[in-house]
């Protein structure tokens, strides 16, 4: 059990709190250490999110009022990746608290661009010196896609402190020695200033908002934002089509050339995975650009996630009656319509890439239909009848046999005739409901 | 007073009980800026500090009534006899002022406790424990003190229950952090710094559940190293104050002891940790620096602990002391007691005490039951004789011969009441054989006996005449008869006594007394049986004051 633990200053990444406690334990050793803290000495210590955490609460001097949730929470770059995943697929959570070893979730390994060397604010390096008598190494300054303080506005430096080297015990805590003030400062354009301090300050909202009010969605949720926010601005299809090369020139015109560079953002043709976060099954989570499309759409991350636009693909309604029978024939009447949403493994998402409704209007006829209304006859097609509704079914019982099996057949024919274009399938539709009027009329006549 | 129930402690897996930090505003201000001092007891009054701080053995007046064995267990409760003198007093006052100034400086709230941490790493890393002053610049607020006094005049003894007011180790929720408040250790046999460090280590580890030892402690570590370490310790630990006792070890030792003293200022120089030097006479030529030097204005405090002077405050602390008597009669305290007492002990209160012990366990062996001036003398003459020497080089204000017994050899009394309790045992043996012999003739009490006593107890008769009921009706009906038919003739019989009373029991104590032909083994089996039993006649007794309660009085017990 751990005889004390360094109290995390504000916005401490915790592996600076580990590198401390190393300090003040004398420990020369790093597995020394690592056992202390960890129950183990070959574990990595990664910046940016550790893991094992669990044993480590579980030691802390009696009655330590830190938690886990805390600690993830306030002193590690989880809450970042947190916001933009699936609560499925929250096993990075398991991770920190070392129910899965050594395991870690793959998106996550893949797709953080930490930057190579720990960074620091000179202005918060004295200040911190000043007030706590040791500087830190802060969590918002090595996050990804940070570039300049936002307390002070300076734009970070390079320690000379290498992030992945995991000698965090060499590492050490920031100080005069290790972060050095170089004379050559990056001079950003005014443009791309305001926009790292636009982006800066979006991660600290993140970062820092309450976790409980802003839950993780699911995947769906942010591909159905994305996509209709892309078509009101002519970027995408109703079949969530994006138009890739418009959007690319757009997004580039947007932020300029010198922002994405100095974010590291390849906006070239050949970076065919730009737009990786408008999938729908995604195996990498890049918080930096699902930030930059919430702006270059217009939105703040506080706007964007109180979104609840709802994926419709057959539009709005009310929807076309497609009942020759009824005295709302090809008029919109039609409120009724239930999307089957499917809970099959197999096809997570299928009610957005394959959207099927029944549409039902008041006089009992129900049509069926498979896929997004695309073009101006759309609106017409069905797949199939699901029922003919009572004004049919009135004139069918009043039909001879025979005139009753030619009617099942053509209407057999009809229900499962996918091919046509959808004015024949109205067409046929119309010719039938007639036929069955003449049968009726003849029978009676 | 107890001061155990003003916390609330919590086990430290491997370690010790640790109190839970309560922070408290003290009258002064510079004082509440730091967890750390606000988490100590208040600056106690000097009357506050007195309460709590006496510990008086029990001791009633019907214990004298005890056998002679169980008596010598009550006279041994003296050893733990506390009663504060007024030097005492003063030396709380600078401890406490020690502890609550070294800690000014050493706030975890102020920037300088992390920069002198990271300093001392600096030292650490490099192994230069021993040039501290070269890695830490962060000024502090510590100073130390010297308490220098023959041995056996109470030196550590007075110090550690100073410090007990203090919870040892003190857990901050709220900071993660074990607060050690003291710490004592000896000064090694050699001399040696590395013995220091390793003792150091261990005292922390046996505290805290750490693995300090294990880690620093490896013999083939440098001396510096580990003086670096004690001090990262002592600084991320909150240490309070450092005990050193026994420095006259410091003298005997092979090598330069400048090399220790100059550490132990830098303890409290540098890493601000007050230090505390204990040490006999004997020590007087090495650590009197820390009499003159006074360093940086705050000065490094110097108390010379010398044998009590033939006053006031003597003629006080022996009339404490004389209260606690076991011999069967009471002698009450004369002038000539005292001044014999004085004689004999020449002030030294350890000497006082087991001297004290020795003529009770005299009177009591003799049969006598007395204690007189003579029986004093005598029993110093027997008791006393290793330290005589000394004692009548004192006595003749000698201070050659004086330093030729530099110190008072550790007095070991268990000899002398070894051997009173073996020449009591002899007439002991004789008395149980008187004893015996009369049970012959009287009977033993039977076991039905028995059985009718404890039912007639429980039914609130006071044993005396349940006793003699019971026996009235048992011996002429015959062991064998039915019991009950036996409790309810028994019962009936106390009744016509009117002895028996609805009202509490305990108002009957003073009226019983013990019937000479009952035979305290017979008692001791009633109440043995009545405990097995669970049967309420053994807490009937034990309010009577005719037993008493086993666990408090008969074993002696820390
Ligand atoms: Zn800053
Ligand atoms: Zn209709």
């Amino acid at each position: 059990m751990l005889s004390f633990f360094p109290t995390p200053y504000p916005d401490e990444i915790l592996y600076s709190v580990f590198a401390r406690y190393h300090a003040r334990s004398g420990n020369i050793k790093p597995d020394e250490t690592l056992q202390e803290l960890f129950n183990s000495r070959n574990i990595i210590v990664r910046p940016d999110l550790p893991y094992n955490l669990s044993y480590l609460i579980k030691n802390l001097p009696l009655l330590s009022q830190h938690t886990l949730e805390s600690l993830i929470q306030k002193h590690t770059l989880y809450p970042m990746y947190a916001v933009f995943m699936p609560d499925s697929k929250s096993a990075i959570l398991g991770y920190m608290k070392g129910e899965l070893g050594t395991y870690i979730y793959r998106g996550i390994a893949s797709s953080v661009y930490l930057p190579k060397y720990f960074r620091f604010c000179p202005k918060c390096l004295f200040e911190n010196l000043h007030t706590f008598g040791e500087a830190y190494w802060h969590r918002l300054h090595q996050t990804p896609g940070v570039l300049v303080c936002t307390i002070h506005d300076v734009v970070l430096n390079d320690s000379i402190v290498p992030i992945w080297n995991n000698q965090w015990y060499q590492v050490g805590i920031a100080s005069l020695e290790n972060c050095p003030i170089s004379n050559v400062t990056k001079n950003y354009s005014e443009s791309t200033k305001e926009l790292l301090r636009l982006i800066a300050s979006d991660i600290e909202w993140l970062m820092t908002c309450d976790f409980k009010s802003l839950p993780s969605k699911e995947l769906d949720w942010f591909h159905i934002q994305y996509i209709v926010l892309l078509i009101k601005r002519n970027l995408a299809t109703l079949d969530r089509q994006v138009y890739e090369q418009g959007l690319r020139q757009k997004f580039l015109s947007f932020y300029g050339s010198e922002f994405l560079e100095a974010l590291g953002i390849n906006v070239s043709n050949n970076n065919i995975n730009l737009f990786n976060i408008f999938r729908l099954h995604l195996e990498v989570f890049d918080p930096v650009m699902h930030l930059l499309m919430i702006r270059f759409l217009r939105h703040s991350p506080s706007t964007f996630f109180a979104r609840k636009s709802k994926y419709k693909p057959f539009g709005k309604g009310p929807w076309l009656c497609l009942n020759p029978a009824c005295e709302h024939y090809l008029h919109s009447v039609v409120t009724k319509l239930v999307m089957l949403l499917s809970n099959d493994l197999d096809s997570t998402y299928s009610y957005i890439k394959n959207p099927i409704g029944t549409f039902e209007c008041d006089c009992g006829f129900q049509y069926s239909k498979i896929g997004v209304n695309l073009t101006k006859v759309d609106k017409f097609r069905f797949e199939r009848i699901v029922t003919f509704g009572q004004l049919w079914e009135q004139k069918y019982l009043e039909l001879n046999v025979v005139d009753r099996l030619n009617f099942q057949q053509a209407a057999y024919n009809l229900s499962f005739n996918y091919s046509k274009s959808p004015m024949t399938m109205l067409r046929k539709l119309e010719a039938l409901w007639k036929s069955l009027n003449d049968s009726v009329e003849k029978d009676a006549g | 007073m107890n001061i155990e129930n003003e916390w609330e402690w919590v086990k430290i897996p491997n370690g010790e009980w640790a109190a839970v930090a309560k922070y408290r505003d003290h009258k002064l201000s510079e004082y509440n800026t730091n967890p750390i001092i606000r988490s100590l007891p208040p600056i106690f009054s000097r009357e506050k500090f007195v309460e709590y701080v006496t510990r008086l053995p029990t001791c009633k007046s019907s214990e004298r009534e005890l056998e002679p064995q169980y008596r010598f267990h009550c006279i041994e409760r003296l050893s733990r006899y506390f009663d504060p003198l007024n030097k005492t007093v003063d030396l709380q006052q600078v401890v406490c002022v020690l502890i609550m100034q070294g800690y000014l400086r050493r706030n975890p709230l102020q920037p300088e406790y992390a920069l002198r941490s990271g300093q001392i790493y600096q030292a650490v890393l490099s192994g230069g424990g021993f040039n501290l002053e070269e890695y830490v610049d962060v000024p502090t607020s510590a100073s130390g003190l010297t308490i220098i006094g023959p041995s056996g005049i109470g030196k550590t003894t007075n110090l550690l229950n100073i410090l007990s007011l203090y919870p040892q180790v003190i857990v901050h929720p709220a900071h993660s952090v074990y607060q050690i408040v003291w710490l004592k250790v000896d000064c090694p046999h050699a001399g040696s710094l590395k013995g220091l460090c390793i003792d150091f280590f261990r005292a922390v580890d046996k505290l805290l559940g750490t693995n300090n030892f294990q880690k620093f402690g490896v013999k083939r570590n440098s001396e510096d190293y580990m003086l670096a370490q004690v001090a990262q310790i002592a600084h991320t630990q909150h240490l309070g104050v450092l005990v050193i006792d026994e420095m006259q070890n410091l003298v005997a030792a092979r090598r330069n002891s400048s090399e220790m003293l100059n550490f132990l200022v830098k303890m409290d120089n540098i890493i601000g940790v007050p230090v505390i030097r204990v040490g006999t006479n004997e020590a007087f030529p090495i650590l009197q620096g820390n009499f003159r030097n006074a360093r940086r204005g705050v000065g490094e405090g110097g108390v010379i602990w010398d044998r009590m002077e033939n006053n006031r405050e003597w003629n006080f602390f022996i009339e404490g002391m004389w209260e606690f008597q076991w011999t069967k009669q009471y002698i009450p305290l004369t002038a000539n007691i005292t001044s014999a007492l004085y004689y004999e002990s020449q002030g030294i209160i350890d000497i006082v005490i087991k001297l004290y012990k020795m003529v009770q366990w005299r009177a009591i062996a003799l049969g006598s039951e007395v204690i007189t001036v003579d029986l004093i003398h005598a029993c110093a003459a027997d008791g006393l004789h290793l330290v005589k020497p000394m004692l009548d080089a004192i006595r003749s204000g000698d201070e050659k011969w004086m330093m030729k017994y530099k110190d008072i050899a550790p007095l070991d009394t268990n000899l002398y009441r070894n051997k009173c309790l073996d020449s009591l045992e002899e007439t002991d043996l004789e008395e149980v054989r008187r004893l015996a012999r009369s049970s012959q003739r009287m009977g033993h009490i039977s076991a039905t006996l028995r059985h009718v006593i404890i039912e007639l107890i429980n039914l609130d008769v006071p044993p005396a005449t349940a006793k003699s009921c019971a026996e009235k009706v048992v011996t002429p009906h015959g062991e064998n008869a039915d019991k009950k038919v036996l409790i309810k003739e028994a019962y009936k019989l106390a009744l016509q006594c009117g002895n028996i009373s609805t009202e509490p029991v305990q108002h009957q104590e003073r009226k019983i007394k013990l019937q000479p032909k009952y035979q305290e083994n017979d008692i001791r089996v009633i109440v043995e049986n009545a405990k097995k039993n669970q049967t309420p006649a053994c807490e009937d007794l034990k309010a009577l004051g005719i037993i008493k309660d086993p666990l408090k009085d008969f074993f002696i017990g820390e």
